[in-house]
């Protein structure tokens, strides 16, 4: 029996930024995801997190044909995603992002732009389709007259997704739907992507910086640093076994609604990555509490331990 | 008796729009102690940062701003005049920005930015700024700060930034800072970073903080207190262990029943969302706030005033039902 071919296959992406630091600074290469290689299955939800500016956006951005890698492939369904008309790839994946205030035209109703990209790409039966998503995200239909303003922060995001499903894809790419929302709102939108993967069998990337929220939703997490994939694991192995410092560190600094807790002690040095800095050896060295001299020295590939898939050497 | 850094009374704000006037905050009492750490939780829209912009004065000019009080650190803000007000604020109280893009300007350097206000307000000269820049941006952890000066933002990582906006606003050493979700775009190594030092700051320096955050963990490792918001009023204010252990007001018992716990809420389970929306803030309100939305209302809900219902040691509550609230 062969492997079903995955929903998501990205492989060995790469993508710098050229730009300059100072108004008279030399142009400098910013490596912003190194060598990425990811398969989600159909139906299963990856979990995607990592230190700010580790290229997660950039990645997703990738996924979704929207930003051109410099080399490396990315497949959806088993289709070149480079090679795939604009019309067909918009009904196969589509985005949420963080601010659903940016996204929806203030001055446009909702009916008209939950209805638009079905429109845009011929459908029929707008009226009726936008009907059948704004109760499928649970917005009552007479909203549909409604306009952004008028819709609380988790109502929004509601349209966003209604809009983002009008046209019957199969994935869906969060990249931090919640984080702008209150706790009680962030459960509501989490309890709707968790319906909508149980009743469409949705594949969904999700971009998180709470890790609490992505153990709840994801099958399985890759843990990003400085534009490598440095773990992946399913999502019980990595919660109750990480293997990588990085990723240890991240669960350990998880803050929990317990006043007794309090802050959790930091190991890790320096004070965030550099991206500009020097590419050899373990990216994590600087920070690293684990770190040994042949850290700097061997750059790091990644193996298998355990339940994961980790970039460390000296993890065991 | 502790001193006080910040009292307010009654604190209310309201902004004309076409469709009439937005009450937004309508009617906060806000006492933060000397040292003290206060967190402002609350919906999406319930008034948390016009409550902090108002503590500022940065209100935009046709918003409309009330108080029966408005004190800091002891003297009455309320009396004062604009030009007064901006001097004491610049002395007493600094604020960092919900918009990490939007506070520090990439066009000009850090060493600028920092400088600009105590230049002006406290007439340092360049050198006494510069001197006083490179202090506070070492406190924050901001290394080989000398150099750092005449460096652009973009330089910087998110992390590094929102130290930078920290030293920013540690440069006319307040008594009090306002902090407006300042680790929302962070991961959570540096959140814990920042925290960490923001504690320490506190320790050193005797500063009073007030925290506006929707993150629930981030109110758990360092509030001393806690107000919790709905739709303009404080519904709840208690001891942070206090809150934790024994919310009373059904909406903070809503907040905390909808945080996903790892290892104790059962993986891709339905989490308890309160149900429905805030309510409008155009016009008048009548009874409690939160009535549609609440599994307990009872027909005494709608009656003005709701009464403020307190347990001792702080603790103080905004519903009739408060008494019968199980434990
Ligand atoms: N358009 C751009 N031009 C130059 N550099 C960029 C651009 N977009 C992103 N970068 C840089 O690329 C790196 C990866 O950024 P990206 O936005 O993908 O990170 P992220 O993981 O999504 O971060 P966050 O958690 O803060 O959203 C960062 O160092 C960022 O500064
Ligand atoms: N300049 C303004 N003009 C008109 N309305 C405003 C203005 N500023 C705030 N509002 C409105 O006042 C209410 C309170 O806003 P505020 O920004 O204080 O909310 P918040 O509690 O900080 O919310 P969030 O958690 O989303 O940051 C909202 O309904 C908002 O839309
Ligand atoms: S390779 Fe070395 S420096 Fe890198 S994560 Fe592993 S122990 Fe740390
Ligand atoms: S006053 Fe009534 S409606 Fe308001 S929170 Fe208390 S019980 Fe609920
Ligand atoms: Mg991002
Ligand atoms: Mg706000």
């Amino acid at each position: 029996m062969t492997a079903p071919i995955p929903m998501i296959r990205m492989s060995n992406i790469r993508k710098t930024y050229r730009l300059r630091r100072g108004m008279f600074a030399p142009t400098e290469e910013l490596v912003a995801v190194n060598d990425l290689s990811l398969d989600v299955a159909e139906g299963e939800t990856l979990g995607l997190v990592g230190e700010s500016g580790c290229g997660k956006s950039t990645a997703v951005s990738i996924m979704l044909g929207l930003l051109k890698p410099d080399c490396g492939e990315v497949e959806i369904a088993g289709q070149k995603i480079g090679a795939m008309a604009v019309a067909d790839r918009v009904r196969l994946i589509q985005p949420v992002f963080q601010n659903p205030n940016a996204s929806l035209n203030p001055v446009k109703r909702i009916q008209t732009l939950v209805g638009q990209p079905l429109r845009l790409h011929g459908g029929m039966n707008v009226d009726a389709e936008v009907k059948r998503m704004l109760d499928l995200v649970g917005l009552p239909t007479r909203l549909a007259d409604a306009y952004p303003g008028e819709l609380s922060g988790g109502q929004r995001q509601r349209v966003a997704i209604a809009r983002a499903l009008i046209l019957g894809p199969r994935v869906l790419i969060c990249d931090e739907p919640t984080s702008a929302l209150d706790v009680s709102v962030q459960a509501q939108i989490i309890n709707l992507l968790l319906s909508l993967k149980k009743d469409l069998g949705l594949t969904m990337v999700f971009v998180s910086h709470n890790l609490a929220v992505v153990e709840h939703l994801a099958d399985h997490v890759a843990v990003m640093y400085l534009g490598q994939k440095i773990e992946e694991a399913a999502t019980d192995a990595l919660f109750a076994d990480a293997c990588h410092p990085y990723s240890r560190a991240l669960l350990s600094a998880t803050l929990l609604p317990d006043p007794q807790v309090g802050l959790p002690k930091q190991k890790l040095g320096a004070a965030a990555a550099d991206p500009f800095a020097a590419r050899e050896g373990c990216l994590f060295a600087p920070r690293c509490p684990d770190v040994k001299q042949s850290c700097f020295e061997n750059s790091q590939e990644l193996r298998r331990l355990r339940e994961s898939s980790v970039r460390c050497e000296r993890a065991q | 008796m502790t001193e006080m850094m910040l009292d307010i009374r009654n604190l209310k704000v309201s902004i004309p729009t076409d469709r009439g006037m937005l009450n937004a905050v309508r009617g906060v009492d806000l006492q933060i102690a000397k040292g003290e750490t206060l967190c402002l939780v609350g919906e999406s829209g319930c008034g948390k940062s016009l409550t902090a912009t108002s503590i500022m004065g940065l209100l935009p000019r046709y918003a409309r701003v009330t108080s029966d009080r408005f004190e800091m650190a002891g003297q009455d803000l309320s009396t004062k005049t604009d030009a007064k007000l901006a001097k004491l604020r610049g002395r007493d109280v600094a604020m960092i920005f919900q918009d990490p893009t939007s506070a520090l300007n990439p066009t000009l350097t850090i060493g600028r930015q920092l400088t600009e206000g105590v230049m002006r307000h406290e007439k340092l000269s360049r050198s006494e700024a510069d001197a006083r820049a490179i202090e506070m941006l070492d406190r924050v952890g901001i290394a080989n700060p000398a150099a750092r000066l005449t460096q652009y933002p973009h330089g910087f990582s998110g992390g590094q930034r929102q130290r930078i906006m920290i030293a920013s606003a540690l440069m006319g050493r307040p008594g009090l800072l306002i902090a407006d979700e300042p680790t929302t775009a962070l991961d959570v190594t540096i959140q814990a970073q920042i925290l960490t030092l923001l504690g320490e700051l506190q320790a050193d320096l005797g500063l009073s903080l007030l925290l506006i955050t929707h993150d629930l963990g981030v109110v758990a490792a360092i509030a001393d207190n806690v107000a919790v918001m709905y739709a303009g009023r404080i519904a709840e204010r208690a001891s942070a262990v206090e809150l934790f252990a024994a919310p009373r007001h059904p909406y903070t018992k809503g907040l905390l029943a909808a945080i996903p716990v790892p290892g104790v809420t059962r993986r891709g389970s339905e989490l308890p969302a309160i149900p429905g929306r805030v309510p409008g803030l155009i016009g008048t309100m009548q009874g409690c706030a939160f009535r549609d939305r609440c599994s307990i209302a009872g027909p005494e809900c709608a009656n003005d005033p709701v009464p403020l219902v307190s347990t001792g040691q702080g603790h103080f509550i905004e519903c009739v039902k408060a008494a019968e609230v199980s434990v």
